[in-house]
C-alpha cells in the first residue's frame, strides 16, 4: 500500500528539518549477493553522513563495494542490514513505487557513459523525468529548455544525442539529472568517457551548479581535479570506509593517484 | 500538488512514444513479431472460414439437390413445365425452399405463374401474373396448384381446381386430402442427423486442436521477440527506473507495443486468412458456390473472433517480458554493457 502523496512529502521536506545539515545517513550498512551457495560481501558495515550541499567524492578501487555504496545512498538498491536514510527517510521501509518517487524527485543521476535514449531529442531526454514526475507536458518543455541554456546547449535542444560529442550528451545528462530539482546528485565517474578538457569543463559546470542551485553532489571518481574540488573525499576498501578527508589534508602527489 | 496518480497516469503518451520509436528502431524485427502474429491469425481465420464455407457449401449442395427433387415430383404428376401455367395460393412469403422451387419452376419456362394472396408474399425477382378474380382465376387453366407457407383453405383449393386444367395440388408443408385432386407432398421427413453430427464434432475437435497448436505456436513467438527486445533495451529501462519510472510504466510499454503488434497482425492475418480459404475453396468449387457459401453475418464473426484471438494471444504473450522488464533493478540495469 503506497504512503499518501502527502505524508511522502511531509515526510521529505518537513518544515522542521529543512535545515537539517545531513541529507544522506548511512548506519552500519551491509550488502551480500547471493547467488546460488556464494556468498560475496560488497559492503561489510560502512557509516557516513553526507550534508546538505556538500561536495563528496567516493574513491576506491573496482570490486572495493564503491558501486555498491554509491547504489544504496542513491536509493537504487536496499541493504541487507544497517540504515540508508535519504532526508531522514528510511529507504528500506519504501516499496518499489515509493522507491521511484524518491529517484524521481530526490535525486538526479549522472551516468559515466551518459545512459541517454538514443531515440529522443535532447528536449525529450530532459522532459522524460518530468513526465514520470506528472509535470505537465508545456511546463516540461519550456523548464527544459531553460536547463539546457543552463548547460550550455541552448542551441542543440532538438538534435538526437547520436549527433552531440560526448562532451555535450553528458551537459544533457547533467540537464536531464537536474530536471526535477532534486536535492541531490549522484554522478558515477562522470568525466571518464571525456577528454582531459571537457572533463574540466564539466567539472566547472557541476561546481557552478552547485553554487547557483545548492544542491548535494555525490560523485565516484578517480579524476585528480574532481578530487581537488570536492569538499571531501571517502575512500573505500574491501567493503569498508577506510578513510574521510577533505583535499587540502591529502597528499596528491602519492603513489595511490597515478 | 501532483500525487503518485498522476505519476501513473500522464505518461501514458510518453509510454506510446517510447513504444513507437521503439518499433521505428527495431523495425526489421518488428516486422519479424509481426509477420508471426499475421501468419498465426491468417491460419486460424482459414481454418474457421474454410470449416464455414465447407458446411455452407454442403448446406446449398443439398439444397440444390432438393429442389430438383421437388421439381422432378411435380412434373411427374403434371408432366413437362414449359409452356404450362401453374397457380400459387400464398398464404405468407415463401421460405427458402419453397423459394428455390418457386424459381426452379419459372426458370423451367412455364408460360405463366398467376399468383393468389397478398401482393407482400411475392418474392423479388419473380414476376407472377397477379390474379385479381380470387383463386377461381388463379387456378383458371393451371395444370398444377402450390400452395404456399401452409396454405389450409380447402374451399379455396377446391375454388382454384374448378378450372384447372388437371386437378394436382403441391404443397412443401403438410396437406389433408382434398376431395378430387391428387395432392403431392413434395416436403422430405427429415432424417437421421446421428452420423453427420458425429462427422462433424470430430472435424471441430481437431480443428481446435490444430488452432490452439497455432496460437501456442504464435504466443512463444510474440513472447520471444519481446524478450529480446527487453534484454537489447536493458540499458534504457535501468535509466527510466533511475529516472523515476514506476514498474508499471515499464510494463505498460511493453504491452502497448505487443498490443499494437497484435491489433496489425490479426487485422491484417484475418484478412489474408479470409482471402486464402476463398480462393482456394473457390479453385475447388468454383467462385460462385463459395461465396453464395460464406454467408456475411456469421464470416464478420468469425473475423471479429480472429481477431479478438489474435490481440489476445499478444497480450498473454507480454505478461511474462513485462513483469520480467519492471522487475528489473535499475542498478542491475546499468552494470549491463550492451
Amino acid at each position: 500500500m503506497p504512503v499518501l502523496t502527502s505524508d511522502l512529502q511531509r515526510l521529505f521536506a518537513p518544515d522542521d528539518v529543512a535545515s537539517e545539515p545531513v541529507m544522506i545517513r548511512a548506519i552500519d550498512v551491509k550488502k551480500i549477493y547471493r547467488s546460488g551457495t556464494m556468498e560475496t560481501h560488497a559492503l561489510r558495515g560502512a557509516t557516513l553522513q553526507i550534508y546538505r550541499g556538500e561536495y563528496l567524492s567516493i574513491m576506491g578501487p573496482s570490486g572495493s563495494g564503491k558501486s555498491t555504496l554509491f547504489n544504496m545512498i542513491g536509493g537504487l538498491n536496499k541493504p541487507t542490514s544497517g540504515k540508508v536514510y535519504i532526508d531522514q527517510v528510511d529507504i528500506a521501509q519504501l516499496d518499489a513505487d515509493e522507491l521511484a518517487w524518491l529517484r524521481c524527485r530526490k535525486i538526479g543521476y549522472i551516468f559515466q557513459s551518459y545512459n541517454l535514449i538514443q531515440t529522443m531529442t535532447c528536449l525529450e531526454n530532459v522532459t522524460l523525468p518530468m513526465s514520470f514526475a506528472g509535470t505537465e507536458a508545456e511546463l516540461a518543455r519550456d523548464k527544459a529548455v531553460e536547463i539546457l541554456e543552463l548547460v550550455g546547449l541552448g542551441h542543440r535542444v532538438l538534435h538526437k544525442p547520436s549527433e552531440l560529442s560526448g562532451g555535450q550528451q553528458q551537459r544533457v545528462a547533467i540537464a536531464r539529472a537536474l530536471a526535477n530539482s532534486p536535492e541531490v546528485i549522484l554522478a558515477d565517474e562522470p568525466t571518464a568517457n571525456l577528454d582531459q578538457r571537457t572533463g574540466e569543463e564539466m567539472i566547472e559546470l557541476l561546481a557552478d551548479l552547485r553554487r547557483r542551485l545548492g544542491v548535494t553532489i555525490i560523485s565516484a571518481t578517480h579524476d585528480l581535479k574532481m578530487l581537488k574540488r570536492s569538499d571531501r573525499i571517502m575512500w573505500i576498501k574491501d567493503g569498508r570506509i577506510e578513510r574521510v578527508a577533505p583535499p587540502n589534508e591529502i597528499d596528491f602527489s602519492s603513489d595511490e593517484f597515478h | 500538488m501532483s500525487n503518485i496518480k498522476e505519476q501513473i497516469r500522464l505518461p501514458f503518451s510518453v509510454a506510446l512514444e517510447v513504444v513507437l520509436q521503439g518499433l521505428r528502431i527495431r523495425l526489421g524485427r518488428s516486422i519479424v513479431t509481426l509477420t508471426g502474429i499475421m501468419l498465426g491469425v491468417a491460419f486460424l481465420m482459414s481454418v474457421l472460414t474454410a470449416n464455414s464455407i465447407r458446411a455452407g457449401v454442403g448446406e446449398e449442395k443439398a439444397a440444390r439437390q432438393d429442389t430438383e427433387r421437388m421439381v422432378g415430383f411435380l412434373t411427374a404428376a403434371t408432366g413437362p413445365l414449359r409452356g404450362r401455367s401453374v397457380a400459387v395460393l400464398a398464404e405468407t412469403f415463401p421460405n427458402d425452399a419453397e423459394l428455390r422451387l418457386l424459381k426452379a419452376i419459372e426458370s423451367a419456362d412455364v408460360a405463366t405463374i398467376r399468383w393468389f394472396g397478398d401482393k407482400s408474399t411475392i418474392p423479388e425477382g419473380l414476376r407472377p401474373a397477379v390474379s385479381a378474380g380470387g383463386a377461381a382465376e388463379a387456378g383458371a387453366d393451371a395444370s398444377g396448384v402450390l400452395l404456399i407457407g401452409g396454405f389450409t383453405s380447402v374451399a379455396k383449393i377446391q375454388e382454384a381446381l374448378v378450372s384447372a386444367r388437371q386437378p394436382v395440388v403441391a404443397t412443401v408443408g403438410k396437406l389433408a386430402p382434398v376431395a378430387g385432386s391428387r395432392v403431392i407432398l413434395l416436403g422430405r421427413i427429415p432424417l437421421d442427423g446421428g452420423q453427420a453430427d458425429a462427422g462433424a464434432s470430430r472435424d471441430r475437435a481437431r480443428s481446435i486442436w490444430i488452432i490452439t497448436i497455432a496460437l501456442l505456436v504464435t504466443m512463444i513467438c510474440i513472447s520471444n521477440s519481446l524478450l529480446m527486445s527487453v534484454t537489447e533495451r536493458f540499458k534504457e529501462i535501468g535509466t527510466m527506473k533511475c529516472l523515476g519510472a514506476l514498474s508499471s510504466f515499464i510494463r505498460r510499454v511493453y504491452f502497448i507495443e505487443s498490443s499494437l503488434l497484435g491489433i496489425l497482425g490479426s487485422l491484417g492475418g484475418a484478412v489474408m486468412g479470409l482471402l486464402f480459404a476463398v480462393v482456394m475453396y473457390g479453385l475447388t468449387y468454383g467462385f460462385g458456390l463459395t461465396l453464395v457459401a460464406l454467408a456475411p453475418g456469421p464470416t464478420a464473426g468469425l473475423f471479429i473472433l480472429s481477431v479478438t484471438g489474435g490481440v489476445a494471444v499478444s497480450i498473454l504473450a507480454a505478461i511474462y517480458p513485462a513483469n520480467f522488464a519492471s522487475r528489473m533493478v535499475p542498478a542491475t540495469a546499468l552494470r549491463t554493457n550492451i
